[in-house]
């Protein structure tokens, strides 16, 4: 468990997937980026690490600038009624979130899809 | 000066939907995959809903050249001492592909010379997911 401000804890998978955001975010070619991460952590590891993977997995999903990626939701969110126009793309982003978290990937994994077909791949082996 | 129109000055409403095909419920899983791979592939205006046939009769001929390319190499092209049937399913389904590539601008042959040669821009995850997904399950 790694302690971050406020006294929360988080899981091993959660600290893996914001560890790897962390690598995948450090070793872009976007220097500015790299310059902007690291003054994050620096700051504040949780901030830092969660600005990684919000902008890897918007990166990896080719989403729009009003797209959410699946890490601004959590499990609670789920189940929330969304208007019919749903203009921001909540909807996908949780199936998405659902999709991850069944297969037990965690919610800030960089690379939702490449994450998903593992899984999935690893699913197949066993069944 | 000419007076600008109201027309002009208005403002041009963003719609986030999808300009781009769905595909018909009549296809199968790995059609509809196919489907929404193409249209996301190409630019928003480049098919029209009267192509929506010739479209799908591509991913079907598409699913069907992999199927039979699937069981040619898990087989081999000939079973005791027989040609495999799924030889004349992969040429048929091929012939189709390629003559359907014409009508639909998918090949290199088939592409306007002048074209520029700019990528069409990457497609959102979640406009393929809203293509390939049936609202009425939400």
């Amino acid at each position: 468990m790694k302690k971050c401000r406020l006294d929360m804890t988080i899981g091993k998978i959660d600290l893996d997937a914001l560890e790897l955001a962390i690598e995948q975010t450090l070793a872009e070619d976007d220097k500015g980026r790299v310059e902007q991460v690291t003054h994050m952590l620096e700051e504040d590891w949780w901030h830092g690490a969660t600005f990684a993977a919000y902008h890897r997995q918007t990166d990896s999903l080719n989403l729009k600038v009003w797209e959410s990626p699946p890490c601004c939701f959590d499990e609670d969110d789920i189940d929330t009624d969304l208007p019919a126009d749903d203009i921001h793309g909540d909807k996908p982003a949780l199936r998405l979130l659902k999709e991850m978290l069944d297969l037990g990937i965690s919610r800030w994994h960089p690379d939702p899809l490449a994450a998903i077909e593992v899984a999935q791949r690893k699913h197949r082996k066993v069944t | 000066m000419p007076r600008k129109s109201a027309a002009s000055l208005s403002i041009i409403p963003i719609d986030g939907r999808s300009s781009r095909l769905r595909p018909p419920a009549s296809l199968s899983e790995a059609e509809r995959t196919a489907f929404v791979d193409l249209v996301s592939a190409c630019k928003p205006g480049h098919f029209q809903a009267s192509d929506l046939p010739l479209l799908c009769r591509y991913v079907e001929a598409s699913v069907l050249a992999e199927q039979a390319a699937s069981q040619l190499r898990l087989e081999g092209p000939v079973i005791a001492g027989r040609v495999s049937p799924w030889l004349v399913v992969q040429e048929k389904s091929v012939r189709a592909l390629v003559a359907l590539s014409m009508r639909l601008r998918l090949s290199p042959q088939a592409r306007a010379p002048n074209n520029p040669s700019r990528p069409p821009p990457q497609v959102s995850h979640y406009e393929k997911m809203s293509l390939g997904h049936d609202d009425r399950e939400d």
